[in-house]
């Protein structure tokens, strides 16, 4: 084995690094730990879009918040294409300054959810189905915000736990 | 019974499967019910992250589908509770059980690695062993180092081995301790019974000091990887400051030349023994 040519199995992806307010040294997380962040990085966009879309008169804008707050999630182009998507529906509305709205609320979505790109560190990971079910549960109750905050709290009940274990294991 | 090994073998050593089977395996990795402490460092895992973004994006597509269902049907306050713990209850359910079936890692860990503390130290020497597959591509362009993989595996798996040998002894000496309380006597069952326990206790220490060489091994291979990792990382700054630097002065003086070399060289020598003993 030793002295063989080099050959990496599979393509290695950069880790994931959270990083810290100001210039503090970032952070190795794991992948569940970003995943949740990039949700919660959602949810904050579809509560941010909920009331500019609503406000800017647009149909249905829980419905269409919620599609913003999911293209978000997604990696690459997905907060691009959420914020296009709050930019086309209040300029779609018929109205004299719909391009400005429209343009404002793109804006505003930009500006709300620009910050949580980097969110602290306290908020910890959540599986798939754990960030499902809180999401379902705060949504039913009180929609868009309402899932924002069962995910945010969720979040912190997690990283709490994982703490406690780790100091009660010292 | 080698099929039965090789499957409990990628079950405990994670490999095979797709991409989302491995991002769910990762996912559940880190967030996972662990009945010992946590003390697991928090990932990278095994190379999945481009799916996990995906498979987060789907399941609040369902959450939000379900959520805005109900608000479509607008019922009582009251029965809008009751629905939305039901519906998240379901969510629970049936995500654990997607999240589980795939990989069966949770259960082949469970059913090999019998004590939690077993567990908690291999899921530790995989982090590392995950530290130091990710690192090593940085070092492909600077010594001649094998791909790391087998190696790794193999030294997990031996770990593995140890860590489950170390389970059993440590379940016969508290049968035999219990057996040592029990009134059985003072003939020579109870001798027998000392014996065995004494043989029993010295095979542990014997398992304990090899799981603590094996798991060290590791551990330091992947600390050195992070050392080079930091020590590149800080030079590049270096390198980015001086040449601000330069630019502020409008001099031309040469750069100082990296010593990445003589890093590399520790990290490949580490990795050299760590192969020479499992190669």
């Amino acid at each position: 084995m030793k002295g063989s040519a080099v050959r990496v199995v599979e393509p290695m992806p950069e880790p994931v690094l959270l990083l810290r307010s100001g210039s503090r040294p970032a952070r190795v997380a794991g992948t569940a730990t970003a995943a949740t962040h990039r949700c919660l990085w959602g949810a904050l966009a579809a509560a941010v879009a909920w009331p500019v879309l609503s406000a800017c008169g647009v149909a249905h804008p829980q419905a269409a918040a919620v599609a913003v707050g999911l293209l978000t999630v997604l990696p690459w182009l997905g907060p691009a294409l959420g914020v296009l998507l709050t930019a086309v529906l209040a300029a779609l509305v018929p109205q004299p300054y719909a391009p400005l709205l429209g343009l404002a609320a793109a804006a505003l979505v930009t500006l709300a959810a620009a910050p949580a790109q980097h969110l602290p560190g306290r908020l910890g990971p959540l599986s798939i189905p754990a960030a499902s079910a809180a999401a379902v549960l705060g949504g039913v109750a009180w929609g868009v915000l309402g899932a924002l905050i069962a995910l945010v709290v969720a979040s912190l009940a997690a990283r709490t736990r994982r703490t406690r274990r780790t100091r009660s294991a010292r | 019974m080698i099929d039965y090994l090789r499957g409990f073998r990628v079950g405990v050593l994670r490999r095979g499967g797709n991409a989302v089977e491995r991002s769910l395996a990762a996912i559940s990795d880190e967030t996972g019910p662990r009945s010992g402490p946590a003390q697991v460092d928090a990932g990278p895992f095994w190379p999945v992250d481009r799916w996990v973004h995906a498979l987060y994006a789907l399941g609040l597509t369902a959450a939000a589908a379900v959520a805005l269902a109900i608000h479509w049907i607008d019922p009582p306050a009251a029965v809008r509770g009751v629905l939305a713990l039901v519906a998240s209850t379901v969510f629970m359910l049936a995500g654990y059980t997607l999240v589980r079936t795939p990989t069966r890692r949770g259960r082949a860990l469970r059913r090999y690695l019998t004590d939690p503390r077993d567990r908690t130290e291999f899921e530790a020497a995989a982090a590392n062993a995950d530290r130091i597959r990710l690192t090593w591509p940085a070092l492909e362009r600077l010594g001649d180092p094998a791909d790391p993989t087998p190696t790794l595996e193999r030294a997990l798996w031996d770990l593995a081995q140890a860590l489950a040998e170390r389970g059993e002894l440590r379940t016969a000496d508290r049968d035999l301790r219990a057996s040592v309380g029990d009134p059985i006597g003072a003939g020579s069952l109870f001798s027998t019974v000392t014996d065995r326990q004494a043989e029993i206790v010295q095979r542990l220490t014997d398992v304990d000091a090899e799981v603590r060489r094996r798991a060290g091994q590791l551990r330091r291979l992947a600390g050195l990887c992070q050392d080079f990792l930091d020590q590149r990382a800080a030079q590049t700054r270096a390198r980015l400051r001086v040449t601000a630097a330069e630019a502020l002065l409008g001099s031309l003086r040469s750069r100082p030349e990296p010593d990445l070399v003589s890093r590399t060289e520790v990290v490949l020598a580490a990795y050299r023994e760590l192969a020479d003993e499992y190669g």
